[in-house]
């Protein structure tokens, strides 16, 4: 897992943003979850941005489903 | 997300509503991200709601104005910069004037990132327009060439101006922006491209997904076997100039820069009497008096290029003189706006 990566939240970051480019619109529960938790233990703004990036890229086009994730 | 503690979630969920609901025009989507925008404690919160409903409106490019226009007006800088994108992103390639009219205040605003923000989204609007259709065009490229020269402007606000001369430029005035596609339906790569764009108020690399939003300008016609028969031709309905290449960026070639005379050094003075000295001051006659052969040579060369400026100065007013044509024909493949 690359955003585990402690020494650099660049690396962080770039895998957060590629995870969300490449799951634009799955909406997959799972990663979602895993995310979040993620986000917890993250204290870096770097990486908490992409991450939070991540799961709106997965919301796209999603409508109602996102409203559960968004509130 | 929108109750967590944290701003930056808060903010990744205001992308999350821009991206659920993007193109949509979702009242009560709309009716959250204005109510975020407005609420939140966060100016990064803040400016991402705003920023949102431009994603959410890009079906109805008018309504954009319209909705933030009083948030333009917002004692609070961030406010005025989300709005400023909102209107680039939900008007982008439209040229509509209702946009010109939000953002002509905005590019001279008191804060260098407003003024960088509304420099981009005008940029992202009228990209592509041509002066013709819209004459205002030419006062915003001067207005850009001019913050670009300016060494008193705030380097923001430059980098914002330079960036929107590229925009205005992109793909060799051969592209637009689109968030949608020509029969309507959104365009997922266009509009994840500008959302990771707005990323660029962190990261300047960012700028670079711009290029996911922009789409060919180009009509090519095929056979039956994939090719592109050059006996295909189209007709334009329209006056040439009124569709033809935007000017591009014109260099002062008449502005030379002043030579800077060198600080002649006493030491340097005295070090070349010296030298002088030693040599007896030889060769001096050498130097002097050019043949004039070469200066006649030179005249005659000089003389030459003035004909033919003036003959291609003539040749260019004829063309002036003609009526131009209603109509042209265009070869393919050729280049066509929306």
């Amino acid at each position: 897992m690359l955003y585990n990566n402690a020494d650099s939240a660049i690396i962080g970051e770039a895998a957060a943003y590629g995870m969300g480019l490449v799951m634009i619109g799955a909406a997959d529960q799972e990663s979602i979850q895993d995310i979040l938790n993620h986000i917890d233990d993250q204290n870096h703004e770097k990486i908490i941005r992409a991450l939070s990036m991540t799961l709106a890229l997965q919301m796209f086009g999603r409508e109602e489903q996102a409203d559960t994730l968004v509130e | 997300m929108v109750r967590s503690k944290d701003a930056i979630v808060r903010y990744g969920a205001m992308y999350a509503i821009g991206a659920a609901y993007a193109g949509t025009s979702n009242n009560s989507a709309v009716q959250k991200l204005l109510h975020y925008a407005v609420s939140d404690v966060n100016d990064d919160v803040k400016r991402a709601a705003l920023t949102n409903l431009g994603f959410l409106l890009l079906r109805k490019p008018q309504t954009v104005p319209e909705s933030v226009k009083h948030l333009a007006e917002s004692y609070n800088p961030h406010l005025r910069y989300g709005a400023a994108m909102a209107v680039g992103i939900g008007c982008a390639g439209t040229g509509l004037n209702e946009a010109l009219k939000l953002l002509a205040p905005l590019t001279n605003d008191q804060v260098d990132f407003v003024r960088q923000g509304a420099l981009i989204a005008l940029s992202m609007v009228f990209i592509q327009v041509t002066e013709v259709q819209e004459p205002k065009v030419a006062t915003i490229k001067k207005l850009y060439n001019k913050m670009i020269e300016d060494k008193h402007e705030d380097v923001l606000s430059r980098m914002g101006a330079i960036i929107s001369q590229g925009i205005l430029n992109a793909a060799g005035r051969n592209a637009t922006m689109s968030l949608t596609t020509r029969d309507g339906n959104l365009r997922q790569n266009a509009i994840v491209g500008l959302m990771m764009f707005c990323q660029h108020w962190y990261w300047y690399p960012m700028l670079n997904f711009l290029g996911l939003a922009l789409t060919p300008t180009a009509l090519i016609g095929l056979n039956g076997s994939l090719k592109v028969p050059k006996s295909f031709k189209c007709i334009s309905n329209a006056k040439p100039s009124a569709y033809k290449y935007p000017e591009f960026i014109k260099i002062d070639k008449d502005k030379k820069k002043e030579k800077v005379t060198a600080a002649v050094l006493s030491t340097t003075a005295k070090a070349k009497a010296r030298k002088d000295r030693k040599e007896g001051k030889t060769g001096d006659a050498e130097a002097t008096s050019p043949s004039p052969k070469k200066a006649e040579a030179d005249k005659e060369m000089v003389d030459e290029e003035k004909k033919a400026e003036e003959e291609k100065a003539e040749e260019e007013k004829k063309k002036e003189d003609e009526p131009e044509p209603d109509f042209q024909e265009l070869k393919n493949p050729t280049r066509v706006l929306k």
